[in-house]
């Protein structure tokens, strides 16, 4: 029998290449002649004007300096509002962490398959607990805007794991940043100081998202769906945004949905969709329970996952009911 | 089952209160007044509400022209990914020759204050070690003076042509201490936050 290769991940793919652009454009920010996008994840200028702000950071450092700055809050604002409007996009295109994660559950179901019964195993795309554990990031939400209010120190600002890796790629002893010592570095010097960061970046600040990338080798995307209060606050603001996942007209009506072989042999029984979905959503489910065409859930980052994996291409993202798929 | 909306907003007030708890205890355990003490950027406002105000962006140490800043890895504690500068390795030099202080000019928030002019600059004092320093032990140097933005204001001369710092007027720039010629430098800076300078 002739093995066919699985069918091209578009939407995968998208979203890998735009977190990866992300990180390219916040490296070339860093030279001086580079003025697109200049800082970090916490808060950057787009076009030497316009100020980007993680939202969650700017709420944080407002709460935390008792005072009000406007920077801060038409940065904040402005990506709040690409969230109301779009859904937590941020979440699926953008984040390091996402991406890193995303590559880490990616490896260790190759692995998986590879060392069998030797790599740990996954329990299905289920978290213990069910959807209840989707609480725990609105209540690490409050709780770090509560504390940074309270302590004056910004407190997921200065432990995010998705800072971390920002911060590590761009500043903490970087070769991408050479300092003034050495003014041009040669191709040897760049290699001594990429593994002088590598050593230090080992010894320290990666450790928490190594943690949690060795965590997530068992419990699926657990930072995102459970821990990120970053996620919540996007999650709070963009549950209704128009880019979603949409039915492509008549399918479930004719009742394609899993009823294809591959969806019956998935893992959790629940269909190929909600095995790909890295928060842990019963995709198919949500739209057959629902009747609804098109999928309004605060955890729903808009990664296309599912319409990948749909074996029928049952799924479409994007804006509208449109009758055509 | 899906959490309803209720649920939603009880877990996030149950979040905020334990925060609040949290972050009392924690302010009331870190009580004293200097959380961290670093050499800040020219502008940074004093210590602690320069913890609570910068955002950990990095955009102040891109901007700068000297590459004199960097953002404090993991032995800064509290102070993780805030802006600082080694005044034995490269000092503030002040944006000499730029019109502005290209790094207050790029802070998004309000941690690094406009300055009217250098003068107005309180980054840190000098402090001269006597017991290394050259023109203390009989030889003749020059080397801070010479290096000093202020000269005449922030180090002058005593009548046995020994260099002193003059603490209203040192705003804690570091080019004397990576001009000074000892091996270990002779006049290295006090952080504001250390006691010295206006700033603390």
């Amino acid at each position: 029998m002739k093995k066919r290769s699985p069918p091209f991940r578009r939407w995968t793919w998208a979203r890998r290449l735009t977190a990866l652009l992300f990180m390219v454009l916040l490296v070339l920010g860093t030279k001086e002649w580079f003025v697109w996008l200049k800082g970090s994840t916490t808060a950057t200028t787009f076009l030497e004007v316009v100020p980007l702000v993680d939202p969650l950071a700017a709420i944080e450092v407002m709460a935390a300096a008792r005072a009000v700055e406007w920077t801060l809050l038409v940065g904040g604002g402005l990506l709040l509002l690409a969230a109301l409007l779009l859904g937590p996009v941020f979440c699926g295109w953008i984040c390091p962490l996402g991406l890193l994660l995303d590559l880490n559950g990616s490896l260790g179901g190759r692995l998986r398959r590879i060392a069998g019964g030797l790599w740990p195993k996954q329990r299905g795309n289920r978290l213990p607990g069910g959807a209840s554990t989707r609480l725990l990031r609105y209540a690490i939400l409050g709780f770090v805007v509560a504390f940074s209010a309270a302590a004056s120190i910004p407190l997921f600002q200065t432990i995010s794991p998705i800072n971390l890796v920002a911060w590590s790629v761009l500043f903490f002893h970087s070769p991408l940043r050479a300092s003034a010592a050495i003014a041009e570095p040669g191709f040897f010097e760049t290699c001594r100081m990429a593994a002088g960061n590598v050593i230090s970046v080992a010894g320290a600040l990666l450790l928490l998202p190594a943690a949690i990338m060795a965590i997530e080798i068992v419990l699926p995307r657990i930072w995102c769906r459970a821990v990120c209060p970053l996620g919540a606050l996007y999650g709070l603001a963009g549950g209704r945004g128009f880019f979603r996942v949409r039915l492509v007209a008549t399918t479930m009506d004719h009742g394609l949905c899993s009823r294809t072989p591959r969806c019956a042999r998935s893992r959790t029984g629940r269909g190929a969709c909600a095995e790909q979905c890295p928060m842990g959503i019963d995709v198919s489910a949500e739209f057959t329970r629902g009747k609804k065409r098109s999928l309004i859930h605060e955890a729903c980052t808009r990664c296309g996952a599912c319409v990948d994996a749909c074996p029928r291409k049952a799924y479409r993202i994007g804006f509208g009911d449109r009758s055509h798929g | 089952m899906t959490p309803t909306r209720r649920q939603f907003l009880l877990a996030t007030a149950t979040g905020a209160v334990a925060g609040a708890t949290g972050g009392a205890i924690f302010r009331a355990a870190g009580g004293k007044a200097c959380r961290s003490s670093l050499l800040r950027p020219p502008g940074a406002l004093p210590e602690d509400d320069f913890l609570a105000a910068c955002v950990r962006c990095g955009q102040c140490v891109e901007a700068c022209p000297f590459k004199t800043l960097e953002l404090a890895g993991a032995d800064g504690g509290v102070a993780l990914a805030t802006p600082y500068f080694d005044a034995e390795k490269i000092p503030c030099y002040l944006c000499q020759g730029y019109d502005e202080l290209e790094c207050i000019a790029a802070c998004p928030t309000k941690a690094l204050q406009p300055v009217d002019g250098i003068r107005e600059v309180a980054i840190g004092t000098a402090v001269i070690v006597e017991e290394i320093c050259l023109a203390y032990n009989c030889v003749v140097c020059r080397s801070c003076w010479h290096a000093c933005p202020l000269p005449g204001e922030a180090i002058s001369f005593d009548s046995m042509l020994r260099p002193v710092v003059n603490e209203e007027a040192c705003i804690g720039c570091g080019l004397c201490t990576l001009a000074c010629p000892t091996e270990t430098t002779s006049i290295p800076i006090r952080p504001a936050c250390d006691g010295g300078g206006a700033g603390s």
